[in-house]
């Protein structure tokens, strides 16, 4: 018991990540591809694609980080409200089972829009540009 | 340990500290099985074969893991809250709180 006690913080920090953030996460990016949208723009640009496929693709990140930003600010107010009611003895059940269910439900709405918008980028890049881009993240 | 200092009556004491630790090992496990999940999200994400419907469904596992360890969670959160007087919760839900928050910034920030 007193091992689980001295570890809770550690334990906290990456569950933290899960429960209140979650899938979030996935939508940015980094926890989807285990790379950052920045490196992939990088990636991208490094293919020397031409032009055009270049505009797609780079566009198609853009989009995805402009999608990612009120996914972001979405889970960190409901973090905040599940946090608030978690503080006052009073809260019921049911009242945390519908928050703990709306977050869930942001995060599934989240990581669908996160897999369409990877359909987008797939569509553009050959296999072996994309391997290029994502080579270090299947190799580790 | 706060709960200690504050929960003077033995009794309740135990049942809080048990909640504590029930909470701690739903936290714990769900970390686990969501780092699986993750991963192997991750996998089939920079997998060109993998289709939209692989990530979705990966995705709808962890929807459900979700829910299993939310569930938990709460009935948990609630026995530590009912184990425990309004005077005593006060202190101990602060605490929990401020950490709780903290945490949450940072796990934001490292994810951004």
């Amino acid at each position: 018991m007193n091992t689980i006690r001295k570890q809770r913080g550690q334990v906290l920090i990456i569950i933290v990540g899960t429960l209140f953030l979650g899938g979030a996460g996935l939508a940015t990016g980094a926890l989807s591809s285990g790379d950052t949208l920045k490196a992939m723009n990088k990636d991208i640009k490094a293919l020397n694609l031409d032009d055009a496929r270049e505009d797609q693709a780079l566009d198609v990140l853009k989009r995805w980080k402009k999608a990612a930003k009120p996914v972001w600010k979405a889970h960190s107010k409901k973090g905040d409200e599940i946090l608030d009611l978690l503080e006052d003895q009073h809260t019921t059940e049911v009242e945390l089972r519908e928050l703990f269910a709306e977050q869930a439900d942001n995060t599934a709405d989240a990581n669908v829009q996160v897999a369409g918008i990877r359909e987008e980028l797939r569509a553009i890049l050959k296999k072996d540009e994309w391997d290029r881009v994502f080579a270090s993240k299947k190799a580790s | 340990m706060e709960a200690e200092k504050v929960v003077t009556d033995s009794v309740r004491r135990e049942k809080y500290l048990a909640g504590t630790v029930s909470l701690e090992t739903v936290l714990h496990e769900f970390d686990e099985t969501s780092a699986k999940t993750f991963a192997d999200y991750r996998k089939a994400f920079v997998d060109y074969d993998a289709n939209e419907d692989a990530l979705n469904n990966i995705a709808a596992r962890y929807r459900a893991e979700q829910s299993q360890a939310n569930a938990r969670f709460i009935e948990a959160h609630l026995a530590m809250a009912s184990s425990v007087t309004a005077d005593e919760w006060k202190p101990l839900a602060k605490k929990e709180a401020k950490l709780l928050k903290d945490i949450k910034k940072a796990a934001a920030g490292s994810l951004e």
